[in-house]
């Protein structure tokens, strides 16, 4: 029985749709992320779990019951909110206890339940301090050990991340996983960082404009994303317009504007279709390599990027492409020509789609 | 446009310095990123440049022309806050034609600016809207186009992208320096994200707890970090604490209290000096298996985070935990449990002195 | 050529006047000024009567002191007052805050309608709620109450009671609603993800974040019911409890403490002989008065933050049982039931009487009804402008100077006319400016005015005030890193955003000067301006109570327009 499932879920706002028709499920222990960007429904759908709203259409079931009209303070959950709201007149301590405490536990039970917490996330030192008095991350780190001290099996995070400062938020991200990991739990996380995403879940939900557009896992959304929203908004990409020009033993040949030619593996496209191809930035190289496809550009731009360095090139036909190469192996100058190859079987193929290729992939 | 110079700026407010002895230079032209966390100074000192804030000490000069009795409003700022103010109760013309108005251009003049400037932003179809109904990026534009339009000399952002999704801040930064490149305006651009500065910065600064702590090009901050707090911040950092063995003109030796030795860039400390040795996560890698080289650490795979280009290993050593960031084609084999060895090579570790306050203070974010 | 020049020069000209009005020196002078007016011709007038203590101090011995009858009057006029005041306010609290939370946290159809109603008693005049509530409530009224009335109170205490809760009750829903809205709900579901129920949830976290609503709106309550004149002395004597007799120089019945001023002030103007005995009365009855109500506006404010709410202990059971089904039902129906039977009908109970009571005017001095009501308007509009003069430079003082301690503290002293009793408030204007009016260089006029003034700006500093602390402060640095001087930024920038809330707080200004009685009596009690007509109008024995219920009639409805009007311009704005 899988731990949340939503069925048909449907919000609406007046005249704004803000989910139509969620289907979800998570597993226990399953940590997964909502990934979309801002207005996609992400945060909608998970209050409607949390039973913060309720949906206009459909139900929620958590554990196989109906929960859909349950009150919050009757489900067994943690809830971390993006803009933290911890309890601003009371201590990091008393935030802490404030589940196990109105629910009527012992006082050995609320002092165990509230210690544990803070020591998981290391704030134990510091449980005497008004919220006030801390930093972003570490009063995420107490409104964590207050959904945590629940003892409750489900945690559900709403952008806990956004709010702080990346470098933060990069150490809380660890923190999460690890924490979510070592104590068995199920957790919703949502957020508009695909590499927050990436990196904490074990599968990820990508959303737009209230719809689920695909589900993954974090490394086949990457390498293999099966909508061309996905493609764009997991990673960056190339996306090289053409048409099927030729499909002969599972290889097909495809003509980009300008009379390009490159070629993939490929045994259900047709002749004269037209296409979207993507290559990903890093997966170009120097060198030809097996299954390489070439192509030659005027180099724009060279800029360091740290792990590696982003190249601009244009290509013969007009078209602009990125190309990332490790530090120790770019010798591209800026204004030389340039080929650059790469492996067919990296390179992803959809069909154009009916409302051309800049709205598919419009961001807001 | 113009040059901007700043000598030993000091500001403080009650129970905080929130700037301490700043001084940098900033040539004509260059796009330049403040780059520190929050609570570094950063806004304070922005604020001191446009003349919002009046500092305790030290002087601000443009073009070599001290502006320190000027008032904000003749000293030729385009300053963008973070929120991006735009005025609520005006169409996006009349923002973007604020200030040409309120300083009484002739009234031609200041209509082909705003024409220029919206066309400059893409916005001129959205000239009559108001801001609550465009979306967060085409107000950030509003309010770049509005800066811009007075003709400033210098051009100051306030984390211009930190309302933004994180998708939208990769597109929207390059539109960003491009509109500063091509209006060849000196810009001062202020961010906690270490990897929007390296992508669009000619220069940056780090700056942490009211201090310049380093100033260079991204790739010298990058892969010369002068700091340890600098080497953990901008990218992320492994750390080993131990004793200067000796240094030489090819590489220095340090070893650790497990009596293993690494080996780094040279460095004119004294030999028995109690160092800490810095290598980025990005430059070490992980091999199956165990085995024993130069900076060479064997370990257990305690977990892996994909990021997609990258997948970032944690290690569990004999020293602590270790973290490597290696292309994911390349770390298939790491899940977790797997025995792996961790190596760098010595010539991108650098090697400091144990910072004042120790280690874990000097590297702290907050 | 020459008219080019011409329109060079008249540029040349405005630039050079823009820049000597943003010059720090200039904006410091007119500042200075604004807080001299303030100081000089508000707040120490206001407070001058403490002074008798020491300049009158022969005339208290003999003619106060030295008379018991003469202190145990003043005793229990003031007691009546203070009790009075304590009581209605705790039972606003009670009932405000559930009504507060249903309009808050309930999306509901007729919402605005419901808010209307609740404010609806601010549009009539105190003076015709004191009119309405007496011919409800009193046991046996002056004129014969239409059907319905239930007329079972006899004693001045009661009947003060319920007339209060009528004047008071909007301002208790209104400030608690006010930072009820601006309080993040999210607080409240963070807890009740952790378990906590309903009412848990509000008494453990929403409430302790609450302070500021419950002390602003106990203060506002405190202060309009010892202030109140115009209403006491209406109920008193429609109930029949109270009346002034001139000709013996005395009156019958228990007063409270603003009702005793304006009684001895009228007695005084018939009986000459009696002048200082009388005046002192007066001064030590309003300076007592002052001083208790500031002493209460701090010790309010005191407790509200540093009172500590019970949070050592929960009830689960108890407390899941009283946050669904029937309890809380049956609470906000309480509140209801208040809001109708005890608030709004007794309000509005005059109209029944219009209708039904007998129409016979008798001699109508119509003259001095059209002269009454013009007078108010006249003294309402003169002070409201003032008002708008000033306060709003004061506002942005207090938000904007450069000094934010002294901006805090003035802050703080803006507060000091709107507590005082307009009774006391105006003797003691009458006290501070009587040299230059019996020299004939200042007309009672403009005492008039400056006292309306004193107790109306509070309501356009504190809109202003909080418009401005709402308002992002990067929008007026913005316009000045865009080149905008401090004249251009206000007019173009501050001021369209403040200006729902500058509207809002004139309207009220106006509104309150059209309705008050007491300041006026005491400045001057020859001054016939509509309230003044009304409650002399309410005489048992010389009166005429079907024209006062007209004129009540004509001022409710002014004020309901002005009030319909406010709601009209700042709808929309948050």
């Amino acid at each position: 029985m899988p731990k949340i499932r939503t069925e048909g879920v449907s919000k609406r706002f007046g005249r704004i749709v803000a989910l139509e028709n969620v289907d979800l499920e998570v597993r226990e222990g399953e940590y997964v992320a909502i990934l979309g960007p801002s207005g996609c429904g992400k945060t909608t759908l998970i209050k409607i779990i949390a039973g913060i709203w309720r949906p206009t259409e459909g139900r929620v079931l958590v554990d196989g019951r109906d929960t859909t009209r349950t009150p919050i303070e009757e489900r067994d959950l943690g809830y971390v909110f993006q803009n933290i709201m911890l309890f601003p007149h009371m201590s990091v301590k008393d935030n802490a206890r404030y589940g196990p405490w109105v629910r009527g536990f012992r006082p050995e039970e609320v002092e165990k339940a509230s210690r544990e917490a803070l020591e998981l996330v290391g704030l134990l030192q510091r449980q005497g301090f008004l919220p006030a008095e801390l930093s972003g991350g570490a009063q995420q780190k107490a409104s964590l050990a207050r959904a945590l001290a629940n003892r409750a099996n489900l945690l559900l995070l709403d952008e806990p991340l956004s709010a702080l400062d990346a470098r933060v938020r990069v150490e809380l991200r660890y923190t999460l996983r690890r924490l979510v990991k070592d104590l068995g739990l199920t957790a919703v996380h949502v957020t508009h960082d695909q590499e927050e995403a990436m990196s904490v879940a074990d599968r990820v939900v990508v959303m737009r404009k209230g719809r689920i557009v695909e589900v993954g896992e974090p490394r086949r959304l990457y390498e293999r994303p099966r909508q061309l929203f996905t493609a764009n908004f997991v990673g960056q990409n190339n996306f090289l317009e053409g048409r099927v020009t030729g499909v002969r033993d599972g290889v097909a040949a495809v003509e980009l504007r300008g009379g390009l030619s490159l070629i993939l593996n490929s045994d259900s496209l047709k002749p004269g279709e037209p296409v979207v191809l993507a290559i990903r930035p890093e997966h170009f190289a120097l060198e030809p390599g097996p299954g390489t496809n070439i192509l030659t550009g005027q180099v724009e731009e060279t800029r360091f990027m740290g792990s590696f360095t982003r190249h601009r090139l244009t290509l013969e036909n007009g078209e602009e492409i990125l190309v990332d190469l490790p530090p120790e192996e770019s010798r591209l100058k800026q204004g030389e020509q340039a080929k650059v190859f790469f492996n067919r079987e990296k390179m992803l193929v959809y069909s154009r789609p009916p409302e051309g290729l800049r709205e598919a992939l419009k961001l807001e | 446009m113009v040059s901007l110079r700043i000598e030993g700026l000091r500001k403080s407010f009650p129970g905080v310095v929130a700037l301490e002895d700043v001084s940098l230079e900033v040539k004509e032209s260059d796009y330049v990123v403040i780059l520190g966390p929050t609570g570094a100074g950063k806004t304070t000192l922005l604020r001191t440049i446009a003349g919002l804030t009046k500092q305790d000490s030290g002087n601000i000069y443009f073009d070599g022309h001290p502006v320190d009795r000027l008032a904000s409003f003749d000293r030729g700022v385009a300053y963008l806050p973070q929120n991006y103010s735009l005025f609520g109760h005006m169409t996006v013309w009349d923002n973007v034609a604020f200030g040409p108005t309120v300083q009484d251009w002739e009234m031609r003049r200041r209509d082909q600016i705003v024409r220029e400037m919206l066309n400059l932003v893409h916005l001129s179809d959205r000239r009559d809207a108001f801001p609550r109904e465009l979306s967060g990026g085409m107000q950030q534009r509003v309010a770049l186009a509005r800066a811009l339009a007075t003709r400033a000399r210098i051009l100051l952002l306030d984390e211009p992208l930190r309302a933004l999704d994180a998708r939208l801040r990769m597109e929207l930064r390059q539109e960003l320096r491009t509109l500063a490149k091509d209006l060849g305006i000196t810009t001062l651009h202020v961010t906690h994200d270490q990897e929007e500065a390296i992508s669009i910065a000619d220069q940056i600064i780090v700056l942490r707890r009211g201090k310049v702590v380093q100033v260079g090009s991204p790739q010298e901050v990058y892969d010369t970090h002068q700091d340890p707090f600098v080497a953990n911040f901008v990218g992320e950092a492994n750390f080993f604490e131990g004793v200067l063995e000796h240094s030489g003109p090819r590489n220095s030796v340090v070893t650790l209290p497990i009596r293993k030795q690494v080996v780094g860039r040279p460095t004119d400390m004294a030999q028995g000096a109690n160092v800490v040795l810095g290598v980025k996560t990005d430059r070490c890698d992980v091999k199956p298996g165990h085995f024993e080289a130069e900076n060479c650490f064997p370990g257990v795979v305690l977990r892996s985070l994909f990021l997609g280009k990258r997948v970032t290993v944690e290690v569990e050593t004999k020293v602590g935990f270790l973290k490597a960031k290696v292309p994911s084609d390349r770390a298939q084999f790491a899940s977790e449990g797997v025995e792996v060895t961790l190596r760098f090579p010595p010539d991108h570790a650098i090697v400091y002195p144990v910072p004042v306050g120790g280690l874990q203070a000097a590297l702290e974010v907050e | 050529m020459v008219s080019e020049n011409r329109q060079v020069r008249g540029a040349e000209r405005r630039k050079a006047l823009l820049a000597f009005l943003s010059k720090e020196r200039t904006i410091d002078a007119w500042y200075l000024f604004v807080l001299v007016f303030f100081v000089f011709l508000v707040l120490i007038p206001t407070v001058f009567v403490l002074s008798f203590l020491y300049t009158g101090w022969g005339d208290l011995q003999t003619f106060v002191f030295a008379k018991a009858d003469v202190l145990a009057q003043i005793g229990s006029a003031v007691g009546l007052s203070f009790g009075v005041a304590l009581v209605v306010t705790t039972i606003d609290l009670v009932f405000g805050l559930p009504l507060a939370w249903f309009i808050v946290r309930r999306d509901f159809r007729g919402k605005n309608l419901l808010n209307t109603l609740i404010d609806s008693p601010l549009a009539v005049p105190t003076a015709g709620l004191g009119f309405s509530v007496a011919l409800f409530w009193a046991l046996s009224p002056a004129v014969n109450p239409p059907p319905l009335s239930l007329n079972i109170a006899n004693t001045p205490f009661v009947l003060l009671t319920f007339l209060h809760f009528t004047t008071t009750f909007p301002y208790m829903v209104r400030s608690l609603s006010a930072i009820l809205e601006q309080l993040d709900i999210e607080y409240e579901i963070a807890a009740r993800t952790c378990g906590a129920v309903p009412v848990t949830a509000a008494r453990t976290v929403t409430l302790p974040l609450f302070r500021a609503g419950i002390a602003t709106g106990a203060i506002l309550c405190l202060a309009k019911a010892l202030s109140d004149t115009g209403g006491a002395q209406a109920v008193l004597q429609t109930a029949r409890l109270f009346a002034i007799q001139s000709q013996n120089c005395n009156f019958t019945g228990t007063p409270s403490g603003t009702v005793l001023i304006a009684a001895w002030r009228t007695i005084g103007r018939a009986c000459a002989a009696e002048a200082g005995q009388l005046n002192a009365g007066l001064a030590l009855t309003a300076i007592i008065m002052i001083v208790l109500s500031i002493s209460l506006l701090y010790v309010v404010n005191l407790v509200a933050t540093r009172f500590r709410f019970p949070l050592r202990r929960v009830w689960p059971g108890v407390e899941r049982r009283l946050s669904y089904g029937a309890p809380p039902v049956g609470r906000d129906a309480f509140a209801f039931a208040f809001l109708a039977l005890i608030v709004l009908i007794p309000s509005f109970f005059l109209t029944g009487y219009l209708i039904t009571g007998s129409t016979s005017l008798g001699t109508a001095d119509w003259g001095t009804f059209a002269g009454s009501v013009g007078f108010s308007f006249l003294i309402a509009g003169l002070a409201t402008i003032i008002d708008l003069t000033f306060g709003v430079p004061l506002a942005l003082y207090i938000t904007r100077g450069p000094h934010r301690r002294l901006g805090a503290f003035l802050d703080s002293l803006v507060n000091v006319p709107y507590i005082v009793p307009s009774a006391a408030l105006g003797f003691s204007l009458f006290l501070f400016w009587k040299p230059l009016v019996d020299a004939g260089a200042l007309p009672v006029l403009a005492v008039i005015v400056l006292a309306h003034v004193g107790f109306t700006i509070p309501f356009v500093v504190r809109n202003a005030v909080g418009a401005l602390e709402q308002m992002d402060p990067s929008l007026d640095e913005t316009g000045r890193t865009l080149g905008a001087k401090p004249l251009q930024t206000f007019r173009r920038i501050t001021f369209p955003v403040i200006k729902p809330a500058i509207l809002a707080g004139s309207i009220m200004a106006f509104t309150r000067s059209l309705g008050e009685t007491g300041a006026t009596i005491a400045v001057s009690p020859q001054a016939i301006t509509a309230p003044v007509f009304i409650v002399n109008l309410l005489n048992i024995k010389t009166g005429n109570f079907y024209l006062a219920a007209l004129t009540i009639a004509v001022l409710t409805i002014a004020s309901a327009i002005a009030m319909l009007g406010m709601r009209y311009f700042t709808r929309g704005v948050k």
